[in-house]
C-alpha cells in the first residue's frame, strides 16, 4: 500500500497522537516511516529580533529539542517493529515538509492539526494548512 | 486499526483519487467502508430557483440528481466490492461537510477520506471549501487526497 510515509512532529504532545497513527499505519501497511522536525528559522529570526537571544544559542537548543522529539519517533517505531528514519532540519516548516515529501518519495503525510503554537479547539494549525494546500501526496490530519 | 473507513465522494476528478486510495487502504487495513455521496442542498435549490418553470419540473430534478448520486455511490461501491470489501453506499441530502461530519459521527468511523477537491474545484494548489471544512472541524482523523 504506501511504501514511504512521513510523519511531522514537533515535540507536542498533540504531535505524539499523530506520530503513533503514522506508526500503526507503516506498521499495518508494511511502510517505513521518515520521522522528521523542522527547526523553525523564522521563530529562530524573531528570537533574535524580538527578544535579542543569541542565534546559535536558539539554534543549538531547538536542534536539542528537535532530536529529542525524532528519538522519540524512533523509539515509537523501534517498540512497534516499525522501520525508520529520522531527520531534522533547518527552514520554513510547511515548505520543508512539502519538499521532503516530494524529494523523499513520500506517499503519505501524517501530521497533527496543531502544533505547539495551536491554541484553538476548532481550527487546524497554520503548518498543517499550508502542507494541505501544496502536498502532492495524500495527507493525514490527526486531531 | 480503523474497523470502519469513511470515503465522501462526489465524483470529481479528486473524489476519484480519494475512493482507490481509500479502498486500497481499507483492503490492506481489513476495514469496512461507508461510501458516501451528499446532495448539495445549495446546488438543489439553485438549478430548482434557474430551472423550474422553464420547461424542467422540481421533481425531474431532484430525480436526475439522486440518480446521479446513486451512480456515484454505485461505482465507488463496485469498486471496493470488486477487491473483496464490504462496502455500504449511503446518499444523503444537505450541506456536503456537516452531512460528512454527522455521517462519520453516527458511523463510528475511524478515519474519513474525501478528495482535496470536489466539483466546483478550480486551483490545483488550494483545498476545496468542503475539504477545509472537514479537516477543521473533524474530531476523526482526515485523509485529504489529491
Amino acid at each position: 500500500m504506501y511504501d514511504r510515509i512521513l510523519v511531522a512532529t514537533d515535540g507536542s504532545a498533540k504531535s505524539k497522537v499523530a506520530v503513533q497513527h503514522g506508526v500503526d499505519l507503516a506498521k499495518a501497511t508494511g511502510a517505513k516511516l521518515l520521522g522528521v522536525y523542522i527547526v523553525n528559522e523564522v521563530v529562530v529570526a524573531s528570537a533574535v529580533r524580538q527578544l535579542g537571544a543569541d542565534k546559535k544559542d536558539i539554534e543549538a537548543k531547538l536542534q536539542a529539542s528537535g532530536e529529542k522529539a525524532v528519538a522519540d519517533i524512533k523509539k515509537m517505531a523501534d517498540d512497534a517493529g516499525v522501520a525508520v528514519e529520522t531527520m531534522v532540519k533547518s527552514g520554513a516548516p510547511a515548505n520543508m515538509i512539502v519538499d521532503l515529501a516530494r524529494t523523499e518519495g513520500v506517499d503519505l503525510i501524517v501530521m497533527g492539526s496543531h502544533g505547539e503554537s495551536g491554541v484553538t479547539k476548532l481550527l487546524i494549525g497554520s503548518v498543517v494548512q499550508k502542507v494541505l494546500y501544496w502536498a502532492t501526496c495524500p495527507v493525514l490530519v490527526v486531531r | 486499526m480503523y474497523r470502519k473507513i469513511l470515503i465522501a465522494t462526489d465524483g470529481s476528478e479528486a473524489s476519484k483519487a480519494a475512493e482507490r486510495g481509500g479502498m486500497k487502504l481499507a483492503k490492506s487495513l481489513g476495514s469496512e467502508v461507508v461510501v458516501l455521496n451528499v446532495i448539495n442542498e445549495m446546488a438543489i435549490s439553485k438549478a430548482i430557483a434557474a430551472l423550474v418553470g422553464r420547461g424542467f419540473s422540481e421533481e425531474d430534478l431532484r430525480r436526475t440528481l439522486k440518480d446521479s448520486a446513486e451512480e456515484i455511490v454505485t461505482d465507488a461501491a463496485k469498486m471496493g466490492e470488486d477487491i473483496g470489501l464490504r462496502v455500504e453506499p449511503l446518499i444523503r441530502e444537505g450541506d456536503p461537510a456537516l452531512r460528512i461530519l454527522e455521517t462519520a459521527a453516527i458511523e463510528g468511523v475511524g478515519l474519513i477520506i474525501l478528495g482535496s477537491h470536489g466539483e466546483g474545484g478550480i486551483s490545483s494548489r488550494l483545498i476545496g471549501s468542503v475539504a477545509w471544512k472537514v479537516v477543521n472541524w473533524s474530531e476523526t482523523p482526515v485523509m485529504v487526497v489529491r
